[in-house]
Formats: structure tokens, sequence, C-alpha cells
């Protein structure tokens, strides 16, 4: 009674709010937050940032509509709603700017976005609640699409929820695409085709993404015929062909022989084939000399040295964390299974539950370079699965699906994994021992509990399992079903030999980043699989097909193509394959401190060894695993090292060069030439370089010997720095 | 339009409040007739300086937020000479003569600099706006929820026969024990965040103000409700107000990062101080009135000497921003607890400051803490919507209240230490028996919609 009157006395004289309205109602969780995400209030740069702004904080792209709420409703003693006089709320008042606002005027009054905040502070501010409908899935129409440059195709977005209702959603959905030069979408998600090619179109709202691809021919048409006949060697090339055709993109003929073995030498082991190689593949008339010359290559030990070189930028084999016996032993075992042939998913289960001393089983020093679960987590998805789980370590991932949730379960897989030291308290002590445990979990920061160990969208373990967590996890890694562990080391495989990957870059295997021919990267990876997960029988399938073999020369309508494999793409080659070509050219081999005279640079088990040359040209520092480590880009301080840098003119110069001993040899000028050339080029000078260097140099029996050498020196530097040696081509 | 209109009114609202600040006079008319300051002169820094020289950034210590701000200067002093375009440094920046040059957004328009040019020509005389409220320059939205405004403060009277409940635009009383309402204290902009009453009882200080605008603090007469002052100079939310052990001091604190120290004999801000970093949500004096204590969102509390306004120390211990403070009664021990879900209790000397206590006290942040006049009891609430008890000697938890409807952002005992009052968010107060826990008065609710 007494509170009854007391209510009574308080309202006396007071009108009556206005009587509830039959709006359909606001929900914070589904309606307030994508507003905020769309609007970019909560975006990294803004409110989103781990400080906030202007002592108002939201969490990134509104990963906790509980900790969003609090903070729009009641922090700073609630001084951004009115909740009596609801057009009062700063939250109304400053992205209007109507008050001064940092971040500028983000909308109006009246627009799609004031209304929804404006019905949900007049509404009373409902809160998220555990019963709200959940966010399910997202679907945008059109799918898939073909258009001609310059048309406008408006995109729908619609989500689906856990109560089974579903709505249109493409106002507050944010879209992006992937590569503008083909299209560009706008923030209300309609896409303009601006130039031939292929791209995808992503999608977010709340947790989801989805994504649609966007393609638009090649303006002129090409013959039927062209790609009808276009050369096939094997499966590869129906789906290469399909693709160029749907892309009106007309193939380059195929390599000739020299061009096809310098190019499979280069790049399946890094070196350059000799005079005698070429010359004798050149003599040989037998139609399958390409399959053979491939068999013979993929069983060379600088293949072995080559590959084990990859692995170890992937695995991050580095002095940097490991002794000197640990780097050995890890990049020995690498070495070992690579020379096995050891079939992929076998080679990543053994890495994934290696244990005991890592001087004796190199693999262990895996979970010596990576001090935590964190650290694993994120290499490891990287490394396998093409999946850049970083950001989810503090937030849910604003591009992916992934959440805090997932990267924490997924963490977790690794939490049980000890070290025992040998040599003292640092990882540099000569030796460990890594065990599993039976104990040990790695907490969510935000929650403050473990979570249930749980691969990327796999099933949780059970809650007591006293399964090896390692062996959870890889078993689930390299099972045939998990389709995306094939695709990644098939990815990798493939933009090793075309310069770029069929999903570019080629470890960021993310949904909304498709390959650029998808039926044929699943095709690949069905074969890999099928066939015992065999790299090498991978490699061998990719360089003998066409694509593969195809002339680097463009023909007509294909100058712009740099994706769908219509001819070889050249480019520069890695730091360490140069350096080698140098080595071997001029016979005189690099000095690396602590290896033997006469170690290639690709043999380095470390990347710490000392070079100028292989830093400067963008050897990989194995810290973290990225295709971002390997710089290929071209740089000044390169072009200048190139010139008149000491790694080159040292060995141009040498006494015991391939120089000081031709001039000693007394052969002629023009044998000298010819030498040179069909050991950095392997091919003969043509009659045209011929004679103008001839023409220049003279017979050289005759001059100085001195004066010759620095002629020569001069020859054999124009050569090593010219773009047709530093390119595969 | 409505931007740069709202905020004519808000320099002219400043201007108004300002109880100390001398205004220039309206020059009269010239030929070429000058710009005028309100009409032609704001509207352009409101759309080009306000970004950043406004009270919430201050960038390079500047604020241009009002006539006085532009006079006064910043970090490198006044940026106008009256009668003297060529020497004042703002007209040298906008006209990009300036080094080291600022870094404006964009520069301004050749027409907007010409009006500057010849306002600072012609003296840069002031002119009162119009005031016009926010509430003509927002579009008209209907509350369609019954919702109550929260209640952010409550205050027994001295003797204990009145609670005054801070609520929308009012002050409501209420007799004790009872509950009877008298008429509220009326003349406040938007919800009344603090209330304090003077020692003696003849004065209710209630303080707020419009978020992003400005802060206000009036002073009622107790007995008859009027107001007897309005103290201005707070530049955003007015969060706190304490009056010292004697009555002739308030002081008072806000969003806008200053604490201000209020001679209540004449209503001059004595203190002005500005070391805070960020919103500086609480302060208390000590019981002798030495000391004032202060609370900000920086992770700071900061002790300073009432007397001459110097910052003795800062207390760093708290990892998130602190939210809540008190003195012990009778002691120099003071109480304070936040976003780090800790009470911290700290003798306070007068150069240091001695850990005597730092213990979690809530599931989530610490929104108030409230001791009884005779020490023994400290009280806390959380945003857990805890309300907990504690022995104040041995920090033992004593009792945790009855579930509480929402987070309880307002707490005080009364004098004799019976009562504990209670105001939630959801704008329901209670009254629980201090002894046992008990409410003694059921949950009532704050007042509804006062418009206008």
């Amino acid at each position: 009674m007494l509170a009854a009157s007391l209510v009574a006395v308080l309202a006396a004289g007071e009108p009556e709010p206005t009587a509830p309205s039959t709006v359909p109602a606001v929900s914070f969780r589904n309606h307030v937050v994508p507003v905020l995400t769309k609007m970019g209030c909560n975006s990294g740069a803004c409110h989103g940032a781990a400080a906030g702004k202007n002592g108002f904080s939201l969490t990134l792209r509104g990963y906790d509509p509980a900790a969003d709420y609090d903070a729009i409703t009641r922090q700073a003693g609630g001084r951004r709603v009115n909740k009596l006089e609801p057009a009062k709320s700063l939250l109304l008042l400053k992205p209007t700017e109507v008050v001064p606002h940092m971040g500028g005027k983000k909308f109006a009054p009246g627009s799609p976005a004031y209304e929804v905040l404006a019905r949900w502070v007049a509404s009373g501010m409902p809160a998220p609640s555990d019963t709200d409908a959940r966010f399910v899935s997202l679907d945008v129409t059109p799918g898939d699409f073909t258009l001609a440059p310059g048309t406008v195709t408006p995109l729908t977005v619609r989500a689906r929820f856990s109560s089974g209702a579903t709505e249109d959603v493409t106002v507050w959905s944010r879209f992006a695409s992937a590569d503008e030069t083909v299209a560009q979408v706008d923030d209300r998600g309609r896409v303009t085709v601006k130039g031939p090619g292929e791209t995808a179109v992503s999608v977010s709202f709340l947790t989801g993404v989805a994504m649609t691809r966007v393609r638009s021919p090649f303006p002129a048409p090409v013959p039927e015929a062209v790609f009808a006949s276009a050369v096939r060697h094997n499966r590869i090339d129906d789906l290469v062909i399909a693709k160029l055709r749907q892309m009106q993109i007309p193939p380059s003929g195929l390599a000739g022989d020299a061009v096809f073995m310098r190019r499979a030498y280069l790049d399946a082991a890094g070196i350059l084939p000799t005079r005698a190689e070429v010359e004798a593949f050149l003599a040989d008339a037998a139609p399958d000399k390409r399959a053979r010359l491939l068999d013979a290559l993929l069983q060379r030990p600088e293949f072995v040295d080559y590959w084990t070189y990859k692995w170890s930028d992937v695995l991050l084999v580095s002095s940097r964390s490991l002794s000197r016996n640990n780097v050995r032993a890890f990049y020995g075992w690498i070495h070992d299974n690579v020379a096995a042939n050891t079939p992929w998913n076998r080679f990543v289960y053994q890495l994934t539950t290696a244990s005991g001393r890592t001087d004796e089983n190199g693999a262990a020093n895996y979970f010596l370079i990576h001090r935590s679960p964190i650290e694993i987590a994120e290499n490891y998805t990287q490394a396998f699965l093409g999946i850049t789980l970083t950001c989810a370590r503090c937030h849910n991932h604003p591009m992916e699906k992934w959440t805090q949730t997932d990267y924490y379960g997924f963490a977790n897989l690794f939490a049980r994994v000890a070290m025992k030291e040998d040599g003292g308290a640092s990882a540099k002590g000569d030796t460990a021992t890594i065990v599993s445990t039976a104990e040990g979990d790695i907490l969510h920061p935000r929650l403050g509990v473990a979570m249930p160990p749980r691969p990327l969208d796999g099933v949780p373990m059970a809650s007591h399992a006293q399964e090896d967590r390692r062996a959870y996890v890889a078993t689930w890694l390299t099972s045939p079903a998990n389709t995306q562990f094939a695709r990644t080391v098939v990815n990798r495989v493939w933009a090793n030999y075309f310069g770029r990957g069929l999903v570019h870059p080629f470890d960021d295997l993310r949904y909304s980043n498709p390959a650029s021919n998808e039926p044929l990267l699943d095709a690949l990876s069905a074969d890999f699989i099928a066939g015992g997960y065999d790299l090498r029988a991978l490699m061998r399938t990719i360089m003998l097909s066409a694509a593969y073999q195809r002339s680097a020369a463009t023909t007509p309508g294909n100058e712009k193509d740099d994706r769908f494999y219509s001819r070889y793409l050249t480019r520069r080659l890695p730091a360490e394959v140069i350096l080698d070509a140098f080595s071997q050219v001029t016979g005189v081999p690099e000095d690396f401190g602590g290896y033997p005279r006469g170690t290639r640079a690709m043999q380095l088990r470390d990347t710490r060894a000392e070079s100028y040359f292989l830093s400067v040209f963008g050897r990989p520092e194995r810290v973290v695993t990225s295709s971002a480590e390997r710089m290929q880009d071209p740089t000044l301080p390169q072009a200048l090292h190139t010139i008149n840098g000491e790694t080159l003119n040292t060995k141009l110069m040498a006494d015991d060069g391939v120089v000081a001993r031709m001039v000693a040899s007394g052969r002629s000028n023009d044998d000298v030439l010819t030498d040179l050339y069909w050991s950095a080029l392997s091919r003969p000078p043509s009659a045209r370089e011929r004679a103008a260097i001839l023409a220049r140099l003279g017979d050289g029996l005759s001059a100085d010997p001195a004066a010759r050498r620095r002629s020569l020196e001069d020859l054999a530097w124009a050569v090593l720095t010219s773009t047709e040696f530093l390119f595969a081509h | 339009m409505a931007v740069r209109r709202v905020l004519i009114s808000f320099l002219g609202t400043a201007g108004l409040v300002g109880a100390v600040s001398a205004q220039p006079p309206v020059t009269g008319t010239a030929a070429p007739p000058a710009p005028d300051f309100a009409r032609d002169v704001v509207p352009i820094i409101e759309t080009n300086c306000l970004r950043c020289h406004n009270s919430a950034k201050i960038e390079g210590g500047l604020l241009l937020e009002t006539h006085e701000d532009l006079m006064r200067g910043g970090d490198s002093g006044s940026p106008l000479v009256a009668g003297k375009p060529d020497e004042s440094p703002l007209i040298l920046q906008i006209e990009n003569r300036a080094k080291p040059k600022m870094p404006p957004k964009k520069d301004l328009q050749p027409d907007e600099i010409a009006v500057l040019r010849a306002w600072v020509a012609a003296g840069a005389p002031y002119s009162k706006a119009a005031q016009v409220s926010i509430d003509e320059k927002v579009p008209a939205l209907a509350q369609t929820a019954q919702v109550l405004p929260q209640v952010t403060s409550l205050a027994w009277r001295p003797d204990g026969r009145q609670l005054a409940v801070a609520g929308y635009k009012q002050v409501h009383r209420l007799t004790m024990p009872g509950g009877a309402g008298l008429a509220p204290l009326t003349g406040l902009s938007d919800l009344v965040r603090a209330i304090a009453w003077s020692p003696d009882g003849s004065v209710v200080a209630a303080g707020g103000g419009t978020p992003g605008a400005f802060g206000e603090i009036v002073l009622f007469d107790a007995a008859t409700g009027a107001q007897r002052a309005r103290l201005g100079g707070h530049r955003d939310y007015v969060y706190h107000l304490a009056f010292n052990h004697d009555g002739t001091r308030l002081a008072s604190c806000g969003y806008d990062k200053v604490i201000r120290v209020w001679d209540m004999a004449t209503g001059r801000a004595v203190g002005v101080l500005k070391e805070h970093t960020e919103a500086v949500y609480a302060v208390a004096f000590s019981s002798d009135g030495a000391l004032l204590a202060s609370a900000a969102a920086d992770r700071s509390v900061k002790i300073w000497k009432v007397a001459d306004g110097v910052r003795l120390y800062t207390i760093t211990e708290p990892t998130d921003a602190v939210l809540t403070l008190a003195f012990r009664p009778g002691t120099r021990q003071l109480a304070a607890g936040g976003q780090d879900k800790r009470i911290r209790v700290w003798e306070i000397g007068d150069s240091s400051a001695r850990s005597i206590r730092s213990a979690p006290a809530h599931r989530s942040a610490v929104l108030r803490v409230a001791f009884s006049a005779d020490g023994r009891t400290l009280a806390s609430t959380g945003t857990d919507r805890d309300v907990k008890m504690w022995d104040a000697e041995t920090g033992k938890q004593l009792r945790v209240l009855s579930p509480q409807s929402d987070w309880a952002q307002a707490l005080a005992f009364s004098p004799d230490g019976r009562q504990l009052a209670v105001g939630r968010y959801d704008g329901s107060v209670s009254i629980y028996d201090a002894a046992s826990g008990r409410s003694v008065l059921e949950p009532f609710a704050n007042d509804k919609v006062a418009r206008r």
C-alpha cells in the first residue's frame, strides 16, 4: 500500500508515456549491432578500438553484444542514452552531428540507421537476452553471375535466424570485392563490373560471411576452334581450357624443349641444367622425353634440397629458437621425408604428434619453436589449412566466420604438450624432450574458462577424454574428409610451379577468397587424396600438363591474363635460386659461414646463415608461417646490389672462376660466348647477339690477357644481370 | 543547419551560466558592419574547429567552444589579437601562413576566412545568441515503452528526516520514514546525476547537465525549494558532488575530466583541478576537510590538498576505471572501487597512501561504495546486481542484500546508520534495514516523464 502511494506521489501530474505502438520490436543483438557495424561505429579505427574513442568503447564489430549493451546504456553513467526523451540520446546526437562528433556525420535523422537506433531507444532499450533468436546463416543472391563491363547488379542478402525467420539484411551487410579492377561493390550491395576477369564479392553480417562470384569475360570473342584444338596433356588441361573458354582467353602455344627444361629445373629443384644436359635433351627424339626428364628430375638430390628448404620455410626451421643440434635434427627429419616422398598426411601426422628428444626426433622441434598453444594454433592453421586465425585471438574474426570461442577451442588442442629441457632454462639448451601430458588447458580470456578442445568446424573432444589431444587434431586434420588440408598443400605446390596459386595468396584459403579455377583445385585435391597424398606424383602431373608447358609469350587476347593460366607467368627467381645460379655459372661457390665450401643456398638448414644477397632478395625470416614472409617484390637495393654489389662481381673476378679459366684455356671468344649462353640461359646466342658481341670483343686471342679478362667479365656480368637470366620464363 | 543552431545555444548557455565570466560589451554599429559573433562567426568555428578543439579533446590545449575560450587561448597563448588580424595566430593559421601548421581536416573557404578576419579586425566583439534548446533541434521521437529514469543518486538530509532522490530534470524529496512526497526541486536540463545535502541541511546541490554539451550544478534552498544559484563551468555531465565537513566547500567533477571546488559563500570556483586524463566519476572530502580524493576513468585516484588545490599524489593501483570512492568517517581511510571488480582501502597520508586492503568484491564492476556514519560498515554495489555489506574494519563480508532488479547506482546510509537507501538503473528505490538486510519499504519507482 505504501509503495503504491509513493508511486502515485512521485508520478503525480506527469504525463503518461505514449501507448506502446505495434511496430515490430527492435533487437539489440540482431538489429542494433548490425547498424553499429555497418555504420563503422564499432570498427577498429573508431569505438571498436581496444581503447575506444573519447571514453566510449564498443567490441570490435559487435562480437560481444552484452558488453556493447552495457557500454551504450549504462557506462559513463548512462550518458549515451536518454530513456525518457529518446531523441536526445547521445547515441543519436553524435552520429547525426547535432553535437560535435570526431567521427563526423554518419547518418541523418530519418535514415534507416537512425530509425533502428531511435526505435530501439524509444522502445525502452531491450537488452540482448539468452532467448534472442540467433543468427544462423547468410544467403546472397545472385550467387554466381556473368556480366559485361559497365553493368550493375544489385545483391540481395538474407539472414536466417534460429527462430526460423529470415530477414532481408542487404542494407546492414558489409560488402567487399576481392579485385576492384574486375568489379566494385558499393555499401548498398550494388555490383558494378569494371573489367574482364573474375572476382569474389564477400558479404558479411553479424558473424556470417557469404560470397558471390562475379565474372566478366574478356571482350574479344575467341573462336571455338582455338579451345577445341588447344593441346591437352592431362586432366588439368581439360579444366584449364574450360575456364579459358568461359573467360574467352586464348591460350599461348607450348614452350620449346630448352625453355621447358630450364623452367622445370628451376621450379622443381632450383638449379640450371648444364649445357650438356640441355644438348642431350634437345638431341633426344623420343616423344615421351619430357615425361622422362621429369621422372629423372624428381629423383635428383637438388629436388630434395629444394623441397626440404620449402617445407623448412613453412615449419619455421631456424636457429632463432633452436640450438644448432636441434636445427640439424629438424632439418634432417624433413630432408629424410622429402627424400622418401613420405605421404603428406603421414608427414603432418608425425609432425603433429611428435614426442621425444628433439635431437633424436627432429619433428619434436616444432613444439620447441612454438612455445604456447596460441603460437601453434596460428601457425599450424596457416601452414596446413591456409586459415589465418590470428584475429580471433582477441575478438571474433572480422572477415571470417571464426569466433573467439572457435579459436580457444582449437588452441586448447595443443594445451597438453610439455617440454622437459635438458640443457638449462632456454630453448637454446642443447636438447629438450617433448611429451604429451594428461592435464592443462588454455583459458578463453574473456570467459575465463577453457573451451572444449575442438578442431575448426570439427567435433569437440569429450570433456573428460583422456585421448591425446594432438593425436585427435592430427587425425582430424589429415582425414580424407578434411579436403581443405589437401587443397592447401595442392595450392602451395601449384603456386610453386605456376608463380601464382589457384588461390592467391597461396596460403589464404579463407572461404571468401575462392580459387580462380575451383573445379581444377577440387579435382587435383581429390586426386591427391585418392593417390595417397603423393607430392611427387602431384608435381609430375602438374609439370606434365600443357598448362605448365605453355610459352611465356603472350598471344593476342591473353596479355592481361595473370590468373587463368593461358600462358606461363614470368617471375623473378627466388633469392636462393639466383645466388646458386650465380655460383653455378661462374663456378665460384658462395661461402656461408659454418657450412662446408660448395654448400648451395638451397642447402642451408637455417635462414639465419649470413648472406646480404639473400636478405636483400627477400629470403624469409621464418618467424611466422606466412606467404608474405618471402619478399618477391623488386627493390632498388636488389638492382644496385646486382649491378655493383660484391656478390656477383667477386665471383666474376675470381681467379678460379669461369672467366679466368676460359681465358687461361686459350679458347676463342666465340667459344666462351657460346658456352656462357648455354650454361646461363640454356640456349646458344642468336646470330644477331653473337655478331654484335663478337664485333666488340674480337676473337680475343690476340688481346692482352688482362684486358681480355676484364672484357669477358663484363660480358658475363651482362648475361647474369639480364632479365632473361634472373627470371623464370 | 540543425548542427549549427544547437551549438549556438550551447555557446550562449555556457556564457550565460558562467558565474564569474566577464563578457565583453557588444560593439556598437560600425561601417561596414562587422560580422556578428553569434550569427556569423560561431557557425564557422563549429563547422571547422570544434571537432578537435572541444572540451573532450582540447587539441593543443586550445578550446574554442565559447567567446571566453577564444579570448583565453591554449598552450601557445591567445589565438586572437583584437583589432589585429595579421598578428592573430588563428587568422594566420587558417590563411596557411603560420608554422608549425596545425593539422586541419580541410582548409576553410575564402569567404569563411574573410568573415573571421573582418571580425577580428573589428575587435573580435562578443554577441549573445538567442538560446536555442537542443529540444528544438531533434526530431520528435515518441517513447513507446513504460520506462523510468535511472536513479543515480540518493541523499539523506543530515537529520535523516528527508531523502532526496535524483530524477529526470528534478529532485524528489520524501519525508522519512514514511516516504510521503514533497514538491520536487525543478529546473535542471536533463537527468540529475548527483545530489548532495549541505551539512546544516539548508542547501540541496544537484548536478547534471546535457551530455556532450554542458554540465550544470543548481543549488536549491531546501526550505523553500527555490533555486539559490547555478554554478557554471563544467563542459559536460557532472557526475558527483560532495560537501566538505562544514559546508563551506562543494566539490564537483564530471565527464570533462575537471574537478571544481566551489566557495559556497561566493559561488565562485576557488579550485579548478585539471590533471585527470579521463572522466572523473567521484570526489570525496576527508573528514577534516583538508584533503580531497578523486576517482577517474584514467584508472587513478588522486589526492589533493583542498587549501591550495595542489595534487599531493596519485594512486595508480587500480587496473581499470575507478568509479566510486568514500572516506571512512573519523579516519583517513579511503575506499575505492571500479571496473577492476575490487574494493581497495588505503590509509591516506600527506605524501603517500598505504594500502590496507585490496580484495575482489563483486563478480563484475564495483559501482558504488558508502560508509555508515559510524564508520563500522561499508556497503557496495556492483554491475553483478549485488548489494553487499562489509565490516569496514576487517573487510569481512557481512551479508548480501536480496537480489536487485537492476544495477544499483545509488547508495546512501541514513545518518543514524540504521537504513540503507538503494537506487537502481530501472528507476526503483528501496530502503533496507542495515542490520538485518531486510527491505523495510517496498520498492518504489522514481518519477516518470518530466517533459521540459
